[in-house]
């Protein structure tokens, strides 16, 4: 009985012969179709394309205008252009570039790089040399012709050999509701706002001023989160400002790791951190900014990066604002063409303020008015079969007319100075307005120290300054750990 | 059928003797022939990653990331030692440098244990009262068995923006009223290391008590019912059967979804990665992906110390479940 039951069994399911075909027939049909991909499914051979790393939003608002500038400054219509989308957060696509390039991959012959990490690859021997690729005129033009200090970010600091062309640099400015600090009683036009930095002290005397006799919430809108832009950037900028550095100025921005002093527990740094503590919570640290207007800046600047901070400048509701040139060109539309908020002709621009002037400062190449320097590169897969196509894109996009162009469609500044001064520059629809305070701004840059263990040091950097401002430490216990903090990360 | 036969054991050839060898196996050889491929796939995707990892582990990259050297344990003593706090975001370490709150809320491995402990704690709580409401007949039982699962079915980003909005500086409401009651910073609420990881483990809880819920759930269902009708005739009270049937034979059940749930929770990554972030909330998980990019080694050691907690700690579980467990 017991054998019938599991013969009934048995023989009511499915045999194990039905059942063992049923799985091989699967098997073998997804495993050939997996391998019909590997074999005919890739990409065709490098050929007479050249893919290139791109920005999303650019790929996707503007990627035929920038490909047909491209052809329009001299590329052959026989190379096709392939722009392959990277992720929109910088972090993602630095990840991604890193695997990509570790296994060897030959696909995008090209990327557009942050200049915050191109370094990283450089010190890894990821890049392709291009001080050696490329046709010495194009080297030339570089040295000779490129804002320098951005340039610098794309160099091997010990060789000094290049290895990205710069394409556009990002430059910050003090962006301000004109209309409100005229009705003031300011005159922003006749007093050379735009061109002639102020010291920290007048701006913030403004700033409280036009706030309080105006319905603005806030005087001053910025970033302070705990984030790389903090690092990079805004703490960068007030801390040089005031004459201080990471590493001892200028010229130990790339090194050598170990090897330079560590100088943020110093006073002017410190005094650049009691500022923006005035300037937030109107404390006047060590009575050294009783001349100083303050308690005009919200605390949620330090949860803030740019577009959390520029909202409430473009919908009208702070006097300034400190933010790169895509804010320019965001909120200077005239707000009857767009249904985003913006201000039009009633935004302003000038240079930002500065606390001691180069000569005073305690650090070399430091102090006046300093603007972090941002900005993403072309670099070139090492791996590349197609040398003769790349050089021929990189030379297009070297053209001054491609860099216009880029300009003109998408906000993106050119890396020669003396494009600035070009009537076309001027007449770039709304950027072209705010000209003369952006070259204002890249003569007077301030480079992040990219090195090998910048990463490991920039987390460190914003934590700190965000605790600081956020009044859980003082200014000096902040720096004092970040300080031991630093050198941990430069001992070898 | 006697030709049929005889047709067939005319065949030969490799395919028809490898079937009949398969047909002559007992049923346990057959399980197993069965079991060889997914043994196969955990050894291609978990074994050989994992041994991967280990290997990775004894090597350390230089100070400038241009080359990567032999160091044997070098990278665990150094974690252990805190000789690797220096690579991990922030302030944070990987043991904590002292007892103060502070130090403990900045350890990657005391933030992951807390978490797991505390978020699987109220899970377990709560989910076993859902699922005890949700197994008595009441009118529109189905609709709200439905809506208890939308928190688990939220993927973590979304859910992560839910909580970061909530308290946002800008946008956000639920700051003011928690801060009063002195159970968060009032400014700069998610970059405070003890509001964040509060956040975190209240945005754990209101996401996954749900899923406990519909495991104790499915346990519930499986009691005898005749069990209580007993036991109503014996005069037992509600707390009686909870306690004498209900509990006794859910506890396999609540042990399995405890395992479940303590896995899960000390891996945690993506709710701090978007309502914070590693260098103010750290997990051990976090400090992975925090160094990966860079340390690679230091990367493979601390992932390898994680799945080594892990392991103790399902082990851990199983031991005190005993052999109900699984």
């Amino acid at each position: 009985m017991a054998q019938d039951d599991t013969h009934d069994a048995r023989s009511s399911g499915v045999s194990r012969r039905r059942f063992v075909q049923a799985a091989g027939v699967s098997g073998l049909t997804a495993g050939l179709a997996g391998c019909a991909d590997l074999l005919g499914g890739s990409r065709s051979g490098p050929g007479r394309t050249v893919t290139w790393g791109f920005d999303p939003v650019a790929v996707q608002n503007n990627g035929d205008a920038i490909k047909q500038a491209l052809y329009d400054n001299g590329l052959s219509e026989d190379i096709t252009i392939e722009f392959v989308p990277r992720d929109q957060d910088t972090g993602a696509a630095r990840s991604n570039y890193n695997r990509l390039l570790n296994a060897g991959e030959t696909d995008p012959d090209m990327f557009l790089m942050d200049n915050g990490w191109t370094n990283i690859f450089i010190q890894r021997g990821q890049l392709q040399n291009l001080s050696e690729a490329l046709p010495e005129e194009l080297i030339s033009d570089i040295n000779d012709n490129y804002f320098s200090a951005f340039t610098d970010t794309t160099r091997d600091p010990s060789s000094g050999d290049l290895f990205g062309v710069p394409v556009f640099p990002d430059f910050p400015t003090m962006q301000y509701r004109k209309d409100l600090v005229e009705e003031a009683g300011y005159n922003p036009d006749s007093e050379n706002w735009a061109t002639e930095p102020m010291t920290w002290e007048e701006w913030s005397n403004i700033a409280e001023d036009v706030n309080d006799n105006s319905d603005t919430d806030y005087g001053f809108t910025t970033q302070w989160d705990i984030y790389e832009g903090t690092a990079c950037c805004t703490f960068n900028e007030v801390m040089s400002s005031w004459g201080g550095a990471y590493f001892g100025g200028r010229e130990n921005l790339f090194g050598p790791i170990g090897d330079r002093p560590v100088t943020v527990n110093e006073p002017e740094t410190i005094s650049a951190l009691n500022m923006m503590r005035k300037f937030v919570h109107d404390e006047n640290a060590e009575d050294q900014f009783s001349s100083y207007g303050g308690g005009f800046t919200p605390t949620n600047i330090l949860g803030w990066i740019e577009e959390a901070s520029r909202a409430p400048f473009a919908e009208g509701n702070s006097v300034f604002h400190r933010n790169w040139p895509y804010s320019l060109a965001l909120t200077g539309r005239n707000p009857d063409e767009t249904e985003d908020p913006a201000l039009g002709e009633n935004l302003g621009a000038m240079p930002m303020p500065y606390a001691v002037s180069e000569s005073n400062a305690n650090q070399p190449g430091t102090g006046g008015t300093t603007s972090a320097l941002g900005g993403w590169h072309m670099t070139v897969n090492p791996n590349i079969e197609n040398q003769e196509d790349v050089t021929a894109v990189i030379r297009a996009a070297m053209e001054p007319d491609f860099q216009l162009e880029l300009l003109s469609i998408q906000g993106w500044l050119p890396p020669r100075p003396e494009l600035f001064n070009s009537s076309d520059a001027q007449n770039v629809d709304v950027v072209g307005r705010y000209m003369d305070t952006l070259q204002v701004a890249g003569n007077n840059t301030m480079a992040r120290p990219v090195t090998a263990v910048w990463s490991d040091q920039s987390t460190n950097i914003a934590q700190q300054a965000n605790r600081a401002v956020n009044q859980e430490v003082s200014s000096a216990d902040a720096m004092a750990t970040l300080q031991s903090d630093l050198e941990d990360t430069e001992s070898q | 059928m006697s030709t049929e036969t005889g047709r067939e054991s005319r065949r030969s050839g490799v395919l028809v003797d490898a079937m009949r060898w398969m047909e002559n196996l007992s049923d346990t050889q057959y399980a197993y022939l069965l079991l060889g491929p997914v043994f196969v796939l955990l050894g291609v995707v978990a074994l050989y990653p994992l041994l991967r990892t280990f290997e990775l582990s004894l090597y350390a990259t230089s100070l400038d990331l241009t080359s990567r050297s032999f160091v044997g344990i070098d990278n665990y003593v150094q974690l252990f030692t805190g000789g690797k706090n220096r690579f991990l975001p922030g302030g944070t370490t990987f043991l904590p440098q002292n007892v103060s709150t502070s130090a403990l809320l900045n350890s990657a491995l005391v933030v992951t244990i807390i978490f797991a402990v505390v978020s699987v704690a109220f899970e377990t709580i709560l989910g076993l009262g859902q699922a005890l409401i949700l197994d008595q007949d009441f009118y529109g039982r189905r609709w709200v068995r439905a809506a208890i699962i939308i928190p688990w079915a939220v993927p973590i980003v979304i859910q992560g923006m839910m909580f970061f909005l909530m308290f946002n500086s800008n946008v956000g409401f639920a700051t003011p009223p928690l801060a009063d009651l002195g159970l968060l910073a009032p400014t700069n609420t998610l970059n405070d290391t003890a509001s964040a990881t509060f956040i975190i483990i209240v945005a754990d809880i209101w996401k996954t008590s749900a899923f406990m819920a519909l495991l104790i759930l499915a346990g519930l269902q499986s009691i005898d019912r005749g069990l209580y009708d007993v036991a109503k005739v014996a005069g037992a009270s509600k707390w009686q059967q909870f306690k004498l049937i209900t509990f006794p034979l859910i506890l396999p059940t609540i042990g399995v979804a405890v395992l479940f749930r303590s896995v899960q929770a000390m891996r945690v990554y993506g709710i701090i990665d978007t309502v914070s972030s590693c260098a103010v909330v750290p997990s051990l998980s976090c400090m992975v992906v925090s160094t990966f990019n860079t340390r690679e080694g230091t990367a493979a050691a601390i992932a390898f110390v994680t799945a080594a907690i892990i392991g103790v700690a399902v082990m851990g579980l199983i031991a005190w479940q005993g052999e109900d467990a699984i």
